[in-house]
């Protein structure tokens, strides 16, 4: 059997293992959508912490992160186990992040008639230690996925299968988490909030974290990885080599602009059209699309390369959301023609979306079989932290940008209320209509400047994965020899 | 998960967490790696092979004439 394919076409990864992968991603996101969704509102409404006092701490964080990501990446780059690299931390971490998540979600039970400090206390901590543990276990997580097989077409399986059955599982966790809230509100279970957080937090700490563990106990490793380990100051200075690595960074910090359609998306559908809920008939199509876009992406691979794939899904986006601009340009107060627009826009740019979470992640893996190829060494941990620090960067950066955009375009904070500041000289809802079609989409363009210069793909690719190969099994070679000869 | 040594077949604890086989000295990770990957290459290709049938089953005649045409 195996001399009928090419040894760069084997596929080493099986059904099992893939699914397993995306099963585990699937895990983490419960205790993550938890977090990243209800943070605030169990913080301040639930557990009775001031407002300011949790956005000081979630401000804090983030400068934390900013440090907390790259020695993250290089501690895992200098592990050496039986395991690998990563899956050691796959394998035990998720026993003390459910224990954290346990702790977050139970603080408003737990510290019942305790005092601002205690609580604010309890806080800090707690979500310290989850922050910590979180990020010690997904930098590996996203690490195996280029360590997982040498070949690239394993490895773009494995994240396929990690973001699409994560984008089920956290859907339905999203959906049943204000479920949840409105029973116990509405006294039609006994549980107070307190206590439907614990359950929440206990069920993310338990069933949540049991599944991201397989990622650990059912995958494997199958690159060889240097027997030197890096020093922190090592991973740092092979980073910035990383030419292809640094253009896709560039390319995603240009992209920042796109994120913004999200915050002004729910002003226009309020504001604008009069009925915030219009979104969720809009976004049916967007969210099938979404799930069946996966399907396509083997498909796309088999035609174009990565980047090909990036530069043609972020110029259809463009050209779509300003078809559809152009044709809402004289409705855009009138749902009953801007929600089949924006259905429509939703069927292509959530399709568009689902691609872009799985391309981008596998060129990263690209970019350590590059680096292992220039220099030998790989570093999963340190490319992938660097990933995860610009994700959350050009989040705040979005957030930031769409802020200062807000009063420009005649928006008026009255209270907690957004409002239209009418009898200005601009036009706020046609702004807001541009601003949920074309601008972002049409400036995202820009991300496409550095892939100008990214040449890591067809055929020095292939003589990459080929070098690699070569090494990996004379390595393999080298390892077996010595020790039947010392044996003798 | 291997908890034996790929060479001499040392049965190793989960928490043993070092490169190197206690019994043998043997490196655990890199140890006859090429047969290792041979031998999941063919375990993939099978649990592949099994999807691909499924798959063929259940996919509508109409659908399966389509794609023979297309190729």
């Amino acid at each position: 059997m195996s001399s009928l394919k090419n040894k760069k076409e084997k596929r080493y990864v099986g059904v099992r293992e893939t699914a397993l992968y995306g099963v585990a991603n699937g895990g983490q996101v419960i205790g993550y959508n938890l977090i990243r969704m209800q943070l605030t509102f169990f913080f301040v409404t639930v557990f009775g912490i001031p407002a300011k006092a949790v956005t000081a701490m979630v401000f804090f964080m983030g400068i934390w992160d900013a440090f907390n990501d790259p020695v993250m990446g290089s501690i895992v780059d200098k592990t050496r186990t039986r395991f690998g690299k990563l899956r050691p931390y796959l394998i035990f971490v998720p026993i003390p992040l459910g224990i954290a998540t346990v702790a977050v979600f139970g603080g408003a039970e737990f510290m019942q008639g305790a005092g601002n400090t205690a609580k604010i206390v309890y806080m800090c901590i707690t979500y310290f230690i989850w922050e910590f543990f979180y990020t010690i276990g997904d930098i590996p997580f996203w690490g195996l996925s280029a360590a997982i097989s040498p070949n690239p077409e394993d490895r773009s399986r494995a994240i396929t299968s990690a973001r699409f059955i994560s984008s089920i599982i956290g859907g339905i966790v999203n959906m049943l988490i204000p479920v949840f809230i409105d029973l116990s509100t509405n006294n039609v279970i006994s549980w107070t909030l307190p206590q439907v957080f614990l359950f929440m937090g206990v069920f993310a700490g338990t069933v949540g974290m049991g599944l991201f563990s397989l990622s650990g106990i059912f995958t494997r490793e199958r690159v060889v990885q240097s027997t030197k380990e890096p020093s922190i100051f090592d991973s740092f200075r092979v980073l910035f080599k990383n030419k292809p690595l640094l253009l896709i960074v560039l390319a995603n910090i240009l992209g920042t602009v796109e994120g913004i359609t999200d915050v002004f998306t729910q002003y226009y559908y309020k504001l604008s059209l009069g009925f915030a809920s219009l979104s969720i008939l809009a976004g049916i199509p967007g969210t099938v699309m979404g799930f069946f876009a996966y399907l396509l992406i083997p498909w796309l691979e088999k035609r174009y390369t990565s980047k090909q794939i990036i530069i043609r899904v972020t110029v259809l986006k463009a050209i779509v959301t300003s078809i559809i601009f152009l044709c809402g340009c004289k409705f855009y107060r009138n749902p009953s023609v801007i929600v089949p627009l924006l259905a429509i826009q939703g069927f292509f740019t959530s399709a568009i979306s689902s691609i872009k979470m799985v391309i981008p992640t596998k060129m990263v893996g690209d970019t350590v079989d590059y680096m292992e190829w220039k220099t030998k060494e790989r570093n999963e941990g340190m490319t992938f932290s660097l990933l995860t620090f610009i994700s959350k960067l050009t989040g705040s950066l979005s957030t930031a940008l769409a802020t200062a955009i807000i009063p420009i375009i005649g928006l008026q904070q009255v209270g907690n209320d957004m409002v239209l500041a009418e009898g200005g000289n601009v036009n706020t809802r046609f702004w807001l209509w541009g601003l949920v079609t074309a601008i972002p989409a049409v400036l995202n363009l820009l991300s496409l400047i550095p892939y100008i210069f990214y040449d890591l793909q067809g055929e020095k690719l292939k003589v990459i994965h080929a070098d690699i190969k070569a090494r990996q099994e004379a390595r393999s070679k080298e390892v077996s020899q010595e020790q039947t000869e010392e044996n003798s | 998960m291997d908890n034996v040594c790929p060479k001499c077949g040392a049965k190793l604890s989960i928490f043993y967490l070092k490169t190197i086989c206690p019994k043998c000295g043997c490196n655990l990770l890199y140890y006859d790696m090429n047969n290792r990957l041979e031998e999941d290459y063919i375990k993939a290709e099978n649990e592949w092979n099994r999807l691909d049938k499924l798959v063929d089953k259940i996919t509508p005649e109409f659908i399966k004439q389509k794609m023979q045409n297309k190729e």
